[in-house]
């Protein structure tokens, strides 16, 4: 059993005067506009509980005001919480002192900003080195380090450029380098990518999942697109209101909403592009099979093989073990479950 | 290492510049040794043919009217040619003069009007003893009330008080600013004023208007003068707009004791003409140990009002400068210069 | 109807009935309130004019004291001889080294220098300007005066840098301190320099310290404002970055902050230069020289010639600062040149300059050693002449028998006479306590109680400075002056904002009527409209419409293209256009004009009063003239408090205009 990467117990942010004196109280349980009226005060987010393992990708998501991007400030203390623990790579970051804190923010958690966040006097490679700058690594080494990290991220040889001469999309790779170049466990994303042209998002969405694969940093993505969350998160905390409604698995969430809220947001997602064979396959079966496909693997791409045989398909694990079969009906009634116009869905 | 070499050879040429600029510093005719105070005019060349040993420098006052920067620069061509003594004008508004001779950056000032500095008197004179008198100018000036002179004519009564007691002659003086009454123009208000007291005690039909500066009352003076207007006002002998515009002096109730006594006792009943303004230098307590020729000499220094207002006339008339104007008299008065320094 | 019916409260039948009772209900307080006001009127204009005597903060015997006892210690007190009389000292050395730097650069040295700079700064075009300004100081025949006054700005001018960025900084990093430094600024902009003048001399001695001093004190305030501005500024984005990667405060600040507020700091440069400049002729009644000397020489004389040259030459200075000190650099464009070597030379700013301070210092030896020492003869034009055949012939031509308006002079009977007289007899009529609850009514309504506390207790201030009669007087002509200024200064700016011409054509007008001391233009003033109050409302309207010119063509041309597109895509006229969309959406920077108008207007109080404006002015004059130093401050404080007020309730209009819009 590893430690959690990152660990948050009964965390509240309240805004306003006496903010800690809402924690907890009745009046935490009051409508928004009453309480402010009331006393004056804001719920941003209550009661938070969350466990994020090494190496995974976890994705909040929720709409404008729920509160993601105050609980993202939170962890490394950009927004001092109101109440409850945070423990980040086995630091009590909540109970950090200055210098402590600071070491955290420069060794251990990088941040990608929603607007980019990039300082317009700097060129490309001074904003890479930024977080190194800071960490006063002599200049040689701090920019050898950048344009390495700006190849990376595929901008190799525009170091000298300033960001107001570069696209949105190039920005914020430059964003994205700039959180790498310190070489952090953890990596915080807040919507960095909302501001951007879907094609554009598209690419970056990629470019996250090969950084996954090649680097393996734990991270923390808040996002208010759906398909989003579904493509990049292990596992995905629905926020409304400064809580968390659900936190599952894209399968759990697409496949068993918590409740009308969260129904009411998956409603248009295509489940067979979410729900994995695995969950949704019966016993093995003996005899001919139409192909085989692994247990991780979507409904959605077994149609192919069931649609041109009425052989059921063979279902292994990573290891190559047989653990179950799945069928055309099985298939088709995944697909029968989900809307018929099914205009949400971004399908390859 | 580039950026090294790049640096120190900016250092180098900066450091070059500050040589230069302070090697031709020491040779600028002006001197910026003496930064704090400017000179007003360095136009004077200094006569090299001195026979007695150097003085201290010094540094005297020049008060923005012609007067003061005459006896200024004729002083300044006599401790320079005769004295051996570097001397700096410095022009400088009347009262900051004062604070100038107490802390000694300023030596002395030729030209002090009594009415307008009793209180500098009692400060730093019979107070602190930081500033000493040190005698008569010549010169004496006089307040008083002026109307332009070619009013008599039509209106021979307006030469004494007792002609502005008729409403209609002091309506003749009325303006947009004093609605029905006749108006009484005063202009700088650093120049005492017992105007109001007067205008009121005698009772006249006046209204009492500041112009605010000496600018603003000369400019008046002009306009009526232009516009053949009426216009009474406080005024001055000595002044250079005397030889230009034809000014008289409107006879007031003569000065008696009682008159006095009421100035003192500044109780409001005052209602007489103004006291004659007697002249006088001053200069800071340290000149006399600094520089103790230039001291008795600047004692002795004397002009006549003629002498003044000769001097003055070649300034204000004849287009030249008051150093130009100086050398000139002094040139043409060598036994006068030459009684000074006995 | 039908505007009201959504206020009314929920369930409640509109009938015929409740809109008459509630006709009937506006009405009643409508009558108690007109029935209230004329009796308060009817008191206030038959009990008690002028303030109580009760009612006495002893202000002036307070600083009549306090500067008695200045000047009978400062020989021996050790703040005086430990404090004062050391920063005296430095600020003269400062300013003989700066002076010997200039001359010894000589003015081929000394134009090459700023055309150095104005290339650096602000490109081609601001190092031509720039060179041709200056030289312009020598062409008037004002070389050395002009150096004089340069050496003095730049020593104040570095002194107020030195020490407004970082309460600037301080101030953009706390609210409290900006709260409180907010004021400070207020008073040390508005307070005259007529009333602190002595005293610091008494302080620092005569020539060029107090001087300085006084500069500083009026040239700090856009130091500290623009740099808390710049630093508040600063996108929460952006901070956030620097705090997220961990940097310390330190860090954060120069690394964040700093550079990201830099244009507003630069702003804030340019601007204490040219506040610098506002005082150049003040400062030379305490021994200074310089141009400000030639001013006052030429005012002395009462020769409009004598003083609008180095009037012209304090502009052309100004001009030439304000070219190289504005103006961001342009992009450099790639160079032409393959060679690597050389094209990093040229493009490493410190090559560059130690190749520009060779060719500087190079140039000062050669005109040393050719003797090129002072701006030659030959170049020089004399304006003196020009100048004052224009103005006779304007004294002789405008002033009477000008067709239909008649000329200045009956102008200027008829402004005393219909305007200015009835409304100061007004003012000076109704009671003390009347004009304050009227203020304070006027503040509740444009801002609420604290406002309206403000107003009374910065009112009763004045009362209590025992200068309230004069405060009236003050009070009538700053609104006469404004409301002109206001009119003239509207239209013309939404006819700049409209214009790219006129702006063009405009802007060196402006900027020469807000730099061109007003000493300048006292004496034609006086010559077209007589010695009076309206001599000086004229030269404050001058001062006060060059910002107002600007900030209402700034804020029509800052409207964004999208509403107007918009309004002309339904078919509006060019007047529609501008009455509709433009002239709202630009109501937040006429308010700021009307404002900035107010200050401006109050900063002339006591220029008005050296020409017949009398009010708080001519006490401050008495303040300087006199040495009656409490005289001058409590009229200098009563100016204050009177700025306060006024600005306090524009300010509040102009939040609200803003409201309106969002």
């Amino acid at each position: 059993m590893t430690e959690s990467a990152i660990s948050v117990h009964g965390l509240w942010k309240v805004f306003g005067p006496k903010a800690e004196r809402i924690v907890k109280s009745p009046d935490a349980d009051l409508p928004r506009g009453e309480l402010e009226a009331k006393t004056g005060c804001v719920v941003a987010m209550r009661d938070i509980n969350l466990e994020v393992a090494p190496g995974e990708v976890f994705v909040v998501m929720g709409l404008s005001g729920s509160g993601k991007s105050t609980l993202v400030r939170c962890l490394t203390r950009l927004i001092e919480p109101t109440a409850g623990s945070v423990t980040i790579s086995g630091v009590d970051v909540t109970g950090a002192d200055r210098e402590q804190l600071l070491q955290l923010r420069r060794n251990t958690v990088s941040m990608v900003f929603q607007h980019f966040g990039l300082l317009p006097h700097r060129t490309l490679i001074d904003n890479v080195a930024f977080g190194l700058e800071v960490q006063k690594v002599d200049k040689a080494a701090r920019r050898a380090k950048a344009e390495e990290i700006l190849e990376l991220v595929g901008l190799g040889g525009l170091g000298q450029r300033k960001p107001d001469q570069l696209s949105g999309g190039m920005q914020q790779r430059v964003g994205l380098g700039r959180a790498l170049a310190t070489d952090p466990e953890i990596l915080l994303f807040d919507e960095p990518f909302s501001a951007l042209d879907p094609l554009i998002r598209r690419d970056m969405q990629d470019e996250v999942i090969r950084l996954r694969s090649e680097v393996n940093k734990t991270m923390v993505f808040i996002t208010h697109d759906l398909s989003e969350a579904l493509r990049l998160g292990d596992r995905i905390a629905i926020m409304r209101d400064g809580k968390f409604v659900q936190v599952g698995t894209p399968e759990e969430v697409v496949g068993s909403p918590a409740d009308d809220y969260v129904r009411n947001f998956v409603r248009d997602v295509p489940r067979s592009h979410v729900i994995a064979v695995g969950s949704v396959m019966s016993a093995p079966s003996d005899g001919d099979d139409a192909g085989t496909v692994n247990s991780t693997t979507k409904v959605r791409d077994v149609v192919p093989l069931v649609a041109h045989s009425d052989l059921p398909v063979r279902v292994v694990n990573d290891a190559g073990a047989t653990v179950g079969s799945i069928d055309r009906v099985a298939v088709l009634s995944v697909i029968a479950g989900e809307d018929l116009h099914p205009e949400g869905s971004q399908g390859r | 290492m580039r950026n090294r070499f790049t640096r120190s050879a900016s250092v180098l040429t900066l450091g070059a510049l500050l040589v230069v600029a302070t090697a031709c510093g020491s040779d600028t005719k002006a001197p910026a040794s003496t930064g704090s105070v400017a000179p007003s005019d360095t136009s004077a060349t200094t006569d090299t043919s001195a026979t007695t040993e150097a003085g201290a420098d010094i540094s005297l006052a020049v008060n923005p009217w012609t007067g003061a920067a005459v006896n200024a620069n004729v002083a300044k061509i006599v401790l320079e040619a005769s004295l051996s003594t570097k001397t700096t004008l410095v022009d400088i508004d009347e009262k900051a003069t004062w604070p100038g001779l107490d802390d000694g950056s300023l030596d002395a000032v030729l030209e002090v009007w009594p009415s307008g500095h009793g209180a500098d008197f009692d400060t730093y004179i019979t107070g602190k003893k930081t500033v000493v008198d040190i005698g008569k100018l010549g010169p004496s000036a006089k307040i008083g009330w002026y109307i332009p002179t070619s009013m008599l004519a039509d209106h021979p009564d307006l030469a004494t008080w007792e002609g502005f007691k008729d409403p209609a002659n002091a309506k003749l003086f009325a303006t947009a600013e004093s609605g029905d009454l006749g108006q009484f123009l005063m202009g700088d208000p650093s120049y005492v004023s017992y105007d109001e007291q007067i205008i009121k005690n005698l009772d006249l039909p006046l209204k009492f208007v500041v112009a605010g500066s000496e600018a603003a009352l000369i400019t008046a003076v002009q306009q009526a003068e232009k516009d053949g207007t009426p216009l009474l006002l406080q005024f001055w002998q000595p002044h250079w707009l005397q030889s230009k515009v034809k000014l008289t002096e409107v006879k007031l109730p003569d000065v008696t004791d009682a008159c006095t006594a009421a100035a003192t006792a500044n109780d409001g009943s005052y209602a007489c003409d103004y006291p004659v303004d007697i002249l006088y230098k001053a200069a800071s307590a340290k000149l006399e140990a600094k520089n103790p020729k230039a001291f008795a000499f600047l004692s002795k220094m004397q002009l006549t009002t003629d002498q003044q207002n000769e001097i003055a006339a070649m300034v204000d008339s004849d287009g030249k400068t008051a150093a130009e104007a100086a050398q000139t008299w002094v040139d043409a008065n060598p036994d006068v210069v030459a009684e000074w320094l006995k | 109807m039908t505007a009201t019916m959504p206020t009314r409260a929920l369930g409640e039948t509109p009938s015929r009935d409740t809109i008459t009772s509630g006709h009937s209900k506006s009405r009643t307080p409508l009558i108690a309130a007109v029935v209230a006001l004329a009796a308060l009127a009817i008191v206030g204009f038959t009990l008690g004019h002028t303030a109580p005597t009760w009612l006495d903060a002893h202000v002036r015997p307070w600083f009549d004291s306090v500067y008695k006892w200045s000047q009978l210690n400062n020989g021996t007190n050790w703040a005086f001889r430990f404090v004062f009389h050391p920063i005296a000292d430095a600020i003269t050395w400062s300013n003989d080294k700066v002076l010997a730097l200039l001359r010894a650069l000589r003015w081929p040295g000394m134009l090459a220098l700023t055309g150095v700079i104005g290339l650096r700064t602000g490109g081609r075009r601001a190092a031509i300007t720039a060179v041709l300004a200056l030289a312009g100081c020598g062409v008037l025949g004002f070389w050395d005066d002009t150096l004089i006054t340069v050496a003095l700005m730049l020593v104040a001018v570095g002194i107020s840098l030195l020490v407004g960025i970082p309460l600037g900084i301080w101030a953009g990093l706390s609210l409290r301190a900006d709260r409180v430094m907010r004021t400070i600024l207020d008073t040390a902009q508005v307070m005259p320099a007529f009333c602190y003048l002595l005293p610091l001399v008494v302080a620092f001695g005569i020539g060029i310290p107090p001087a300085v001093m006084a500069t500083v004190i009026y040239a700090i305030p856009p130091a500290v404002r623009l740099t808390s501005l710049g630093i508040r500024g600063v996108a929460v984005t952006s901070t956030e970055v620097g705090t997220s990667f961990g940097c310390t405060g330190p860090q954060l600040l120069t690394k964040v902050r700093l550079p990201l507020a830099r244009r507003a700091i630069l702003l804030g440069i340019n601007q204490v230069i040219m506040m610098a400049f506002g005082v150049v002729v003040i400062s030379a009644l305490v021994g200074t020289g310089g141009l400000g000397q030639d001013v006052s020489d030429g005012l002395a004389k009462v020769n409009v010639g004598l003083a609008f040259a180095p009037g012209l030459a304090i502009v052309f200075a100004a001009v030439a600062i304000d070219r190289i000190t504005t103006g961001e650099r342009p992009s450099r464009r790639k160079n032409a040149i393959a060679n690597q070597a050389i094209r990093a030379v040229l493009d490493n700013p410190r090559y560059v300059g130690a190749a520009a301070m060779t060719a500087i210092v190079g140039i000062a030896a050669v005109a040393k050693m050719t003797g090129l020492d002072d701006f030659p003869q030959s170049l020089r034009f004399d304006v003196v002449k020009p100048v004052n055949s224009l103005a006779t012939w304007a004294n002789d031509h405008l002033r009477n028998g000008v067709p239909i308006v008649g000329g200045t002079g009956s102008f200027s009977d008829f402004f005393v006479t219909h305007l200015l007289t009835p409304m100061r007899d007004l003012f000076q009529a109704a009671a003390w306590w009347l004009i304050i609850v009227v203020f304070a009514a006027i503040g509740w309504v444009s801002g609420g109680w604290k406002l309206a506390t403000l107003c009374s207790v910065c009112l009763v201030g004045i009362a209590s400075l025992r200068v309230w009669d004069l405060a009236m007087d003050t009070l009538s002509q700053v609104f006469v002056a404004v409301l002109l200024s206001v009119a003239l200064a509207i239209p013309i700016g939404i006819w700049s904002g409209r214009s790219d011409r006129l702006e063009r054509l405009l802007r060196p007008l402006l900027d020469a009527a807000q730099v061109m001391p007003a000493f300048v233009y006292l004496v034609p003033v006086i010559f077209l409209f007589n010695v009076g109050r309206v001599p000086g409302v004229i030269a404050s309207v001058i001062y006060a419409i060059p910002p107002g010119i600007r900030l209402t063509s700034l804020g029509l041309r800052q409207v964004p293209y999208a509403p107007r597109e918009a309004a002309l895509s339904f078919g509006a006229t060019g007047r529609q256009e501008l009455f509709k969309v433009q002239l709202p959406l630009a109501l937040r920077s006429i308010m700021l004009a009307l404002n900035q108008t107010i200050i401006m207007v109050l900063s002339m109080v006591v220029i008005a009063a050296l020409i017949g404006g009398g009010g708080l002015g001519l006490e401050t004059v008495y303040g300087l003239r006199k040495g009656e130093t409490g005289r001058g401050m409590a009229g200098g404080l009563a100016i204050v408090l009177l700025a306060i007020v006024l600005d306090r309730i524009t300010q509040a209009w102009g939040k609200r205009s803003s409201g309106g819009l969002r």
